[in-house]
This record gives C-alpha cells, structure tokens and sequence, in this order.
C-alpha cells in the first residue's frame, strides 16, 4: 500500500480545507514546488 | 522498487469551485521541477482540452470528481481515448455521492458508481469519505474496505488519516484491494511523518 501526500492548492498556496470548506483553510506554504520536493525526497526510494 | 509505484496527489480546490483549472502554472511548474514524480491531479477536470493539456504537461493521471457524477458517459470516453491515465475521485457520506465541493449529497450509491465506472476502464477509485476527511478523526476503513471488496480495480482511500494507528487500520484491508492512502493535514500539522508512515504503509500487500 502507498501512502500518498496531498498538496491542495488554493490561489497558488499549499492549503488544507476542513470539511471541504472554502473559508475554512490554513496555509501551509506559499511554495508548493518545493512542498512537492520535500514528499518525494521523504518516500522510501524517492529517486527512480 | 518499480517507475510510478509511488506518486503525489494534487487538487486544484479553486479549479474545483470553479469548474475548470485555476493553479495550472503551478501544476505544471511540480511536473517540470520533478520529471519522475508521478503526479495525479484533480479538481475543476471537466473537459477533454483540460485533460489533453495535463497529460501533455507530464502529469501521470487525471481525476475526474463532479463531472464523473454529472456526466458518466465522459468518464467512459476519457478513459477510451487516455487509457490507464483516468481516475474517478468519489466523495461519499453514509454510502451516497456528494458532488459539488461537497456542498451536495446526490441519491447515488457510491458502490453502484464504481462498478459502472470499472466497466467504463477507469484506473482506479479515490474514496474520500467526507465526513472524515480534514477532521482527524481516523479512517472509514470498513467503508473503505467494502466499495474495494465490491470492484477488481484499486481504490485509494482519501481522508481522516491521522498517524501511524489509522494506517496500521487500513493496512489491515489493504488485501482488499486498497493501493494506497492519501494523507494531508496529518503530515502538515506533524501528527504523521511521512517517511515513518509511508515504510509502515509499502509493508502492507495490495
């Protein structure tokens, strides 16, 4: 089984909704290029 | 381990509000800045131009949410012309479709859909059960567990995992036919580390 990080994007920032909620959101980084690296280097073999 | 066995889930939540894409160039700047990464994106994936664009920009696989709901016969097309490359995202409360950023709960049995869309060739299921999902609250396994043991092709469960507990939990029906797990708040808010959690989740057989 794969466990897969999710980056939502919200006006070009890495966000988590609760409930689906639009106005219900916390920014976890206005870099979500680098949010994306920093998953994949974390995964088990990250590099292929 | 083999190319693409493992991958990133992006949404597009204004594209999904909005019904067409609205983080394009950033989605399109992930896949250029990491060519290996296998990326599946949803959200505001409603037309054919907007899934020709992402493939051709390198992402790996499309999910289809509302529209798959609104208007299965595209799902059927799609998966015709881009084969393995569809994905149908199915958000669900009490066994029922919601559609519409959740802000609606159809009268469709979440089951039912997944079986029409695995005849349709789609690639796999994403499983969101939104009474979970962003509230830390654990996984739906035996939700999750019955829509996987109901069809041959993979689902992948989205929402409420929280640490290491819930993977273990789902791991369990993994046999059942659930490749993999979403997680977001968990690895954000650092409830879950995902190094941890994604070794103790690859132990687990499909």
């Amino acid at each position: 089984m794969l466990l897969i990080p999710a980056i939502d994007l919200k006006e070009g920032k890495c966000v988590r909704l609760r409930q689906g909620r639009m106005d219900d959101d916390t920014v976890f980084s206005d870099d979500p290029v680098a949010v994306a690296g920093k998953w994949w280097l974390q995964a088990p073999n990250g590099f292929i | 381990m083999a190319a693409g066995a493992k991958r990133i889930h992006l949404v597009d939540l204004d594209g999904a509000f909005a019904g067409k894409p609205r983080n394009a160039d950033v989605i399109h700047a992930i896949v250029q800045a990491y060519p290996n990464v296998p990326v599946q994106i949803g959200g505001g994936i409603r037309d054919e131009e907007t899934i020709q664009g992402y493939l051709d920009a390198g992402v790996e696989y499309v999910i289809i949410g509302t529209k798959a709901v609104n208007a299965p016969h595209f799902v059927k097309d799609m998966a015709i012309e881009y084969p393995r490359r569809i994905i149908v995202g199915l958000d669900a409360k009490d066994g029922k479709v919601a559609i519409d950023g959740w802000s609606k709960l159809s009268r469709h049995d979440v089951i039912d859909m997944a079986q029409h869309f695995e005849e349709d060739g789609v690639e796999a299921i994403i499983y969101t059960d939104i009474s979970r999902d962003g509230m830390m609250q654990g996984v739906n396994v035996e939700a999750t567990a019955k829509l996987a043991r109901a069809i041959r092709i993979p689902v992948i469960a989205s929402g409420g995992i929280t640490n290491l507990s819930d993977i273990r939990a789902l791991g369990i029906a993994a046999g059942d036919g659930i490749m993999g797990a979403i997680t977001g708040r968990a690895i954000y808010e650092g409830t879950l580390d995902f190094a941890e959690g994604a070794k103790l989740a690859e132990s687990f057989a499909v």
